[in-house]
């Protein structure tokens, strides 16, 4: 078990030095910098700023220069907010995206998972239809329309929640929804799917013949392995609820991250972008890591062995 | 299996508590306080007023910083500056400072103004700001790094109350730049290094206003500054600026009472609301035309102003603004914004141009003006050369754009438009490279005509278009030889007209934006298209 930690952990490492490298290159190759914004400048004050900032170095110089920074973890200061460092702008915004995301995952994933048994056990039944429903309608909603209809409705015509900010618990209610909505739809669809397919599995046949309740079937056996393949996007799907969404931050005035990354996209503010991106690579690599010990949890057959 | 339940178990047990526990609760309110909630839709960048090249920032630091002079309205009021002097040769500025104090009680002491510019021109600030400063002895050769004194820069405080200004060479636009020049503390920006003005504790100012607290892109709180020289004159206890970047939810906060002034308010609902008013942006909406072309072809057929003309004549100017821009867009009839102020009334007022462009498309004249093109080019329509029409890719100016190049095919008949839309950046870059044949841009505007003008001199900081005429280059810096506005401005009218009959941009708007509160319970607003757009220094409530 160890060897095999230190193992992911090392692949985990060239990964994300991997995904710096490519970032750094790619984003040198869009055109335009970071200093053309739709402030009026002269040619001469904008080359002056590409100097201060290094940016007229060769490109080998400035990418040898930036990884030997963040490897001590500096990861520079933004291009377009003046002494906001790209790590204080993590420090600060991350925690709020990432509690509204595993709020989210914390409503989304059960509910979705609890939908897709229902349906796949009433199979055919009205009460699969409505959930099918359900899950169509929550794919195919997209988030901003549903996040506006939730606050035009909770909001404006109910008065029960605020409609936009970041303060206690009610103010949380209509951003978590939104942004769990879609994972309901999601995981409901999967979960019914799966379920269904172990459904002909031999081991589902051996557990009926053995005489166990319809209840325990489910639990033990049927659950356990439909739940397998949905284990394995949640890695992803998780990495990308924690670093937020920029329509349900802008929807709902929410300090996230989100917001950041697209900003910073738009405006080249190439610190942050590669910032970012580290930060999101990790994030990434790190939950895969989790997903995949996780499945010895669920799955003894394929426990990794010392 | 009870692994597994207790693995979520704990997860979500220990989500929950998290959440619980990180909060910034709700805002407090005093009963019967003034308090004016301002929601926008983006936040400001810094509050280090030397670095700010932005307006929302700007608007924050207005309220929170007092400069020499302050402009309400549009027209300069004394301010830390209570009285003036211009040389008669016009090179030096003299500003006599009154006392006053920072929001910690601190002296302002002319000094912190010299402070000030210095470190605009300081090339390790890396400022865009710094060419405004220009025109001051020394401070192009010291922001380049030719000279390294700074105390060879023309600007110094011979005691705490005086501060003089010597310029390299008259430059009457200038005043005003400079007046608006706000003082900065050493001791707090050496405290704070590169992070000053990056949080509200990383700062100080001396306005009527002081920042009580700022989370970045959600909101500003600013308080009554006790200290300010005028602070009995401020009525306003607390200011907050929210920003919501959706406009949705800008509406429907203030629907609900949330806030009670809401700024930017999205064009589909300027009907909803009686109580809305609209300001002008002082910026023009325009087509640039690049004379070199994409390629030699398109050059040569945009290098004919007749050709120009005719596009230019074939837009349905004023039907386009209100469809697209709202309420506060206007039709552009000439190339300076109706922004400008002149000496008494607006500047469109007082100088008017011999001929101006009309509010709606004129097809008779357009086709009159290709026609005349086509013969002087020796070409036919179909013979014309493919042409790239390059904006940035925003929603508003797809609309524009597509709009555009189907009354240039109404009209004109010309099929020959290619809609090339690009994020800012890129676009921008674009325009630099010259790859574009058409590009539309709003054109910022500055408080005085001048910059406006000097933009499309040959080396103007945004004509990319290739145009460069000695006669305007040399009327343009003529206009700074008067020191008297009236005569200066006698020759700028001529300049526009100059750059109307020659150049190479064609004006098509004048962009504004409509914002909404309640007139009869806020008062005394006023509002600038040039400078701090919202200004709530002087404004007041019924309770």
């Amino acid at each position: 078990m160890f060897r095999y930690i230190m193992e992911r952990l090392f692949i985990s490492m060239v990964t994300i030095f991997l995904i710096a490298t490519a970032t750094f290159f790619l984003l040198r190759l869009l055109p335009g910098n970071p200093f053309q914004s739709t402030t009026v400048m002269t040619v001469e004050m904008r080359d002056q700023l590409m100097s201060y900032y290094g940016l007229d170095r060769p490109v080998i110089e400035q990418y040898a220069k930036y990884m030997t920074s963040a490897l001590k973890g500096d990861l520079g200061y933004s291009f377009k907010y003046p002494g906001r460092s790209v790590n204080d702008v993590i420090k600060r915004h991350f925690p709020v995206s990432a509690i509204l995301g595993l709020q989210a995952l914390a409503v989304g994933f059960p509910v979705g998972l609890l939908l897709g048994v229902v349906a796949a056990r009433n199979r055919g039944k009205p009460l699969d239809y409505m959930c099918v429903f359900v899950s169509i309608i929550g794919v195919s909603i997209p988030s901003f329309v549903l996040a506006s209809l939730l606050q035009y409705i909770f909001g404006v015509k109910l008065d029960l929640l605020p409609i936009a900010g970041w303060g206690g618990f009610m103010s949380r209610v209509l951003p978590t929804l939104a942004m769990s909505f879609g994972m309901i739809a999601g995981e409901a669809r999967s979960m019914r799917a799966s379920m269904l397919e172990v459904s002909s599995e031999d081991y589902m046949k051996t557990a009926k013949a053995k005489g166990l309740s319809s209840w325990q079937i489910v639990w033990r056996h049927q659950i356990r392995n439909a739940i397998l393949p949905l284990l394995t996007g949640l890695g992803l799907r998780a990495a990308s609820l924690l670093m937020g969404s920029l329509i349900i931050e802008q929807i709902f005035v929410i300090p996230g991250l989100g917001l950041y990354y697209t900003n910073a996209i738009q405006s080249l503010d190439y610190t942050m972008v590669m910032g970012l991106t580290i930060f999101y690579g990790s994030i990434l690599v790190f939950t895969n890591f989790l997903v995949d010990l996780s499945y010895g949890l669920v799955d003894p057959r394929i426990r990794i062995a010392d | 299996m009870k692994k597994l339940t207790v693995f979520t178990l704990t997860v979500f047990l220990t989500l929950m508590f998290v959440a619980g526990c990180i909060s910034n609760g709700p805002k407090t309110e005093v009963e019967g306080s003034k308090i004016i909630n301002w929601v926008m839709g983006a936040d400001a960048i810094t509050l280090d007023h030397t670095k700010a090249e932005d307006n929302l920032s700007g608007e924050i630091i207005y309220h929170v910083c007092d400069p020499l002079r302050r402009s309400i309205g549009g027209i300069f009021e004394p301010a830390v500056a209570k009285d003036y002097d211009i040389s008669e040769d016009g090179l030096t500025f003299t500003y006599y400072l009154r006392d006053s104090l920072w929001s910690d009680g601190e002296p302002v002491v002319a000094q912190q103004f010299v402070d000030a510019i210095i470190r605009i021109l300081d090339p390790r600030t890396a400022t865009a700001n710094a060419h405004n400063y220009y025109p001051i002895v020394n401070a192009k050769a010291y922001n380049t790094g030719e000279i390294t004194d700074a105390s060879l820069v023309g600007v110094s405080a011979p005691d705490e109350h005086t501060l003089v200004v010597n310029l390299e060479e008259i430059c009457p636009p200038f005043f005003d730049v400079c007046s608006s020049t706000y003082p900065i503390r050493k001791d707090v920006l050496e405290e704070y290094g590169e992070s000053y003005g990056s949080e509200a504790d990383k700062f100080i100012g001396n306005g009527p206003f002081k920042v009580k607290s700022w989370t970045h892109d959600i909101s500003v709180e600013m308080v009554k500054n006790e200290n300010y020289w005028n602070a009995e004159a401020v009525r306003i206890d607390q200011l907050n600026r929210l920003v919501v970047q959706d406009g949705n939810t800008r509406v429907s906060m203030y629907d609900k009472g949330e806030v009670n002034f809401v700024g930017a308010i999205p064009v589909v609902f300027e009907e909803k609301y009686e109580k809305i008013h609209p300001l002008s942006s002082g910026a023009v909406v325009a087509l640039e035309f690049n004379l070199r072309g994409m390629n030699p072809e398109t050059g040569k057929v945009l290098s004919n102003v007749n050709f120009r003309k005719a596009l230019s004549y074939a837009v349905d100017r004023e039907p386009l603004a209100k469809a697209v821009g709202g309420k506060a867009w206007k039709a552009a009839h000439r190339v300076l914004s109706d922004a400008h102020m002149g000496v008494a009334d607006t500047y469109h007022n007082e100088y008017p141009l011999q001929n101006t462009l009309p509010k709606n498309a004129d097809p008779a004249k357009a086709q009159e003006y290709l026609a005349q093109a086509l013969t002087e080019l020796d070409m036919t329509i179909d013979q014309l050369p493919e042409f790239t029409f390059l904006l940035f890719d925003v929603e508003s100016y797809k609309m524009f754009s597509e709009a555009i190049v189907d009354g240039w095919e109404k009209v004109l008949g010309l099929k020959c438009f290619e809609i090339s839309l690009l994020p800012i950046p890129q676009c921008i870059q674009a325009g630099y490279d010259g790859k574009f044949d058409i590009y539309f841009q709003g054109i910022g505007g500055n408080r005085d005509p001048y910059y406006n003008l000097e933009y499309w001199t040959t080396n103007g900081a945004i004509n990319w278009t290739g145009w460069s005429d000695p006669t305007y280059d040399q009327m343009v810096a003529d206009t700074n030889r008067y020191i008297d506005r009236e005569e200066r401005f006698a020759k700028i009218v001529e300049c526009e007209q100059y750059l109307f009959d020659h150049g190479p941009i064609e004006p098509l708007f004048y962009s504004g934006n409509c914002f909404v509160y309640d007139d009869e319970v806020i008062t005394g607003v006023t509002t600038e298209a040039f400078g701090c757009a919202y200004q709530f220094v002087y404004a007041d409530m019924k309770p």
